[in-house]
């Protein structure tokens, strides 16, 4: 359909518009052009009508941006999972320890519940986790963490799996203090390994559980593996000098006494450590 | 009278080039935010890498180890601990050689992005390695090449706008904007075209003559170009339709402007994904402790209408102000703001010069509702869209969205909501006053900058 307001000329493709015609396409207002061209206008001349027409929406719009600018209203915007995580926190502040339960449980509660709607989530899993460790219910801590670190870990940034794996750690380091003979051990041991994450503190752990149980060459091995990745790790230092004491290897046995001396010195484990040795 | 060379685009090019400077070498080496990232990337297109590579089950591509090095320690100074750059240790590292043969593989998420807007900055780093290679100049060579494409298209914007030219100058000439402008980042070329845009969109309004389909095809090249830079602004390509069908040549052009912008948004995207997909890319999430799915997201939403409209209103009311801060200065991955009073004062000052504006026609409120409505629209999808797509499903609060994304928008929001075409023209007072304002509130701005980052 042909432009109605331009003159049909098949030499001018690029047609002038006339005043009014532009006037009229542009939609501008005789009292807009008036007001405009009046230079003696001022606001108290324009009727109530025009003032509201000018003045309403930019008017609206600055109290607008005041009113997000100085904050006159501001909510507080909290994920639900978040809240939850705050209610367990700010638990510990509270003197009494039934009111802080109760508070600790309804973070719990709501973890849950999101847990629930968003098992896709593994920062809920890893929140989930950390209400259990508080609760000191080591195995459902590990579960979560490990969930956690199944679903979360391989990111470029905002890493979930490194706070998951220290509170597995903790719990599975409280849940071997409990343990009474080495099978048990190394099953709860298998049970927090998880086959594509590396968490070389469970071969620590292996070698302490070893340790602990006797077995010098297992033990020995599995700390070497740890201490590759943490070599001023003064426990197993400490620990590989005093298996390699019990296998009768004085010479590594001094090797890595005189490394965990360096974290360890003057204390009465090192004394007795190295007067065990020179007996040897 | 005013000079002939005291126009506005001559104003905004030579503060823009003083000031641009002054950001390139003052703000620290790519500190603004990702620009890292998007450095890299420039690196790999001045040295002929279009596409990404893969190397040991990871995306990036092979650069010199230095100059890896040289960014990397550049990342994640706690600068809001009190770490500060101290100037001497960089004058230090200008002078490490580049050694461009130990060459290291840069694992770089972002080297999937299509590489047209790192094109000048990597045409700057291939000459000014000529003169410079060390791996600080490069940074500053990408940062200054991008400066020039900046003021290069918004002079052509301002020069071209038949009105509201004082608006688009203070606005360019931000903090912010020119902090973007003046950096290794996608954002360069975005606010530059878009600004482009808004100007032919009042250009279009005012011109005597009908929109011809030349016009049109120059409209859409811009939004194509546009688009190959950054996403998420579509919605103000159509700002268009903002102007009266009758002006366009004819209503056939009418109907294929829609069509042709609709083709500008979705064929850069379509044909550098096509490509894409002849490269066996390893998939690495950015982020997995939170499910960042965008269908299981949309589909929680729409459960929950009422619930996710409220929460845009209440991310608007809590997180505004940050916004509003951000679109005025907040800069770098310190997130370091501006003084609230400078904030609130360029708030005022784009208030002042719209106000101040009388075109010989004034605009009508048709014309100035529709921008603005576009304008607010864009605004809410950004929010909106940050919210299905940017945050974790069934989250409450809006992840990542920054005030500097909205800078394209306040052409379009501050003329809407302010222009009043009854006050006189301070033609000759605003020519004075802006450009001593801008030059004041930059000045201020460098002065900030190198006392909030560095120490002597």
């Amino acid at each position: 359909m042909e432009n109605p307001i331009i003159p049909q000329s098949e030499n001018q493709p690029n047609e002038t518009i006339h005043q009014e015609n532009l006037n009229r396409i542009n939609d501008v207002e005789f009292s807009d052009k008036v007001a405009l061209n009046d230079e003696t206008a001022s606001f108290s001349d324009l009727p109530l009508e025009d003032k509201i027409r000018y003045f309403g929406l930019p008017l609206i719009g600055f109290v607008a941006i005041c009113f997000i600018w100085l904050e006159l209203y501001k909510p507080v915007v909290i994920d639900e999972w978040n809240k939850g995580k705050y209610l367990i926190d700010k638990a510990s502040a509270i003197p009494d320890p039934a009111l802080a339960l109760e508070q600790i449980n309804q973070g719990g509660a709501i973890l849950k519940e999101q847990l629930n709607k968003h098992p896709y989530h593994a920062r809920i899993w890893h929140l989930y986790g950390h209400y259990f460790l508080v609760k000191e219910q080591w195995d459902s801590c590990m579960y979560m963490e490990k969930k956690a670190i199944e679903l979360g870990a391989g990111g470029v940034v905002n890493h979930v799996e490194f706070m998951a794996a220290d509170n597995l750690n903790l719990a599975l380091q409280m849940k071997l203090n409990q343990t009474r003979n080495l099978d048990s051990s190394l099953q709860i041991i298998k049970f927090a390994t998880i086959p594509s994450f590396e968490n070389y503190v469970i071969d620590k752990f292996k070698g302490l559980v070893y340790s602990k149980f006797k077995q010098p060459d297992s033990c020995i091995s599995n700390l070497k593996i740890y201490l590759k990745h943490v070599p001023e790790d003064e426990d197993a230092l400490y620990k590989l000098s005093e298996n390699y004491m019990r296998k009768g290897d004085k010479q590594n046995a001094l090797l890595y006494a005189n490394k965990a001396k360096q974290f360890l010195d003057k204390t009465p484990l090192m004394d007795t450590l190295f007067k065990k040795i020179k007996a040897l | 009278m005013i000079h002939k060379y005291w126009q506005y685009h001559y104003l905004f090019l030579v503060i823009g080039l003083i000031f641009g400077l002054m950001l390139v070498f003052s703000n620290p080496p790519w500190h603004t935010n990702d620009e890292d990232r998007h450095f890299y990337n420039a690196y790999a297109l001045s040295q002929g890498n279009i596409s990404p590579q893969v190397k040991d089950g990871k995306m990036g591509h092979p650069m010199p180890a230095n100059l890896i090095k040289a960014v990397q320690i550049h990342q994640g100074l706690a600068f809001n601990q009190g770490q500060l750059i101290s100037k001497a240790k960089l004058k230090e590292l200008e002078s490490q050689p580049l050694d461009a043969n130990k060459i290291a593989f840069c694992e770089n998420v972002n080297a999937v992005q299509l590489p047209f807007p790192y094109i000048p900055s990597s045409i700057m780093i291939k000459i000014g390695m000529l003169f410079n290679d060390n791996p600080i100049w490069i940074g500053w060579w990408g940062r200054i090449g991008a400066l020039l494409s900046y003021l290069i298209i918004i002079f052509w914007a301002i020069k071209i706008i038949p009105y509201f030219k004082p608006l688009l100058t203070l606005i360019a000439l931000s903090p912010m904007a020119l902090y973007q402008g003046a950096s290794v980042t996608y954002d360069t070329l975005n606010l530059a075209f878009l600004f482009l845009l808004f100007a032919l969109v009042i250009k279009f309004y005012y011109q005597k003559t009908v929109i011809t389909l030349k016009q049109i095809l120059l409209f859409c090249l811009i939004a194509f170009l546009h688009r190959c830079s950054k996403d998420g602004y579509f919605i103000l390509y159509f700002s268009i339709f903002a102007i009266s069908y009758e002006k366009f040549e004819n209503k056939k052009l009418y109907v294929s402007t829609f069509i042709l912008l609709l083709a500008a948004n979705f064929l850069p995207a379509f044909l550098w994904n096509h490509y894409l997909a002849s490269f066996i890319l390893p998939s690495a999430p950015l982020q997995t402790d939170f499910s960042f799915n965008s269908d299981l997201n949309l589909s929680f939403h729409t459960e929950h209408p009422f619930h996710t409209f409220w929460v845009g209103i209440e991310n608007i009311l809590y997180q505004g102000k940050v916004w509003l801060g951000g679109c005025i200065g907040r800069f770098g991955y310190s997130y370091t703001l501006l003084p609230d009073w400078l904030v609130f004062l360029q708030l005022l000052a784009y208030v002042f010069v719209v106000m101040n504006e009388k075109p010989d026609i004034p605009l009508s409120n048709r014309f100035k509702y529709t921008l603005l409505g576009f304008g607010l629209l864009n605004i809410l999808g950004i929010i909106f869209g940050f919210l299905i797509m940017a945050s974790p499903v069934g989250a409450n609060l809006i992840y990542g969205l920054q005030g500097r994304y909205f800078i394209p928008m306040l052409p379009f929001l501050f003329l809407g909501l302010f222009y009043v075409p009854i006050f006189k023209g301070k033609e000759l007072f605003m020519s004075w006053c802006i450009p001593i304002y801008i030059i004041l509130i930059l000045t201020y701005t460098v002065y900030f900058i190198h006392s909030e980052f560095y120490i002597s």
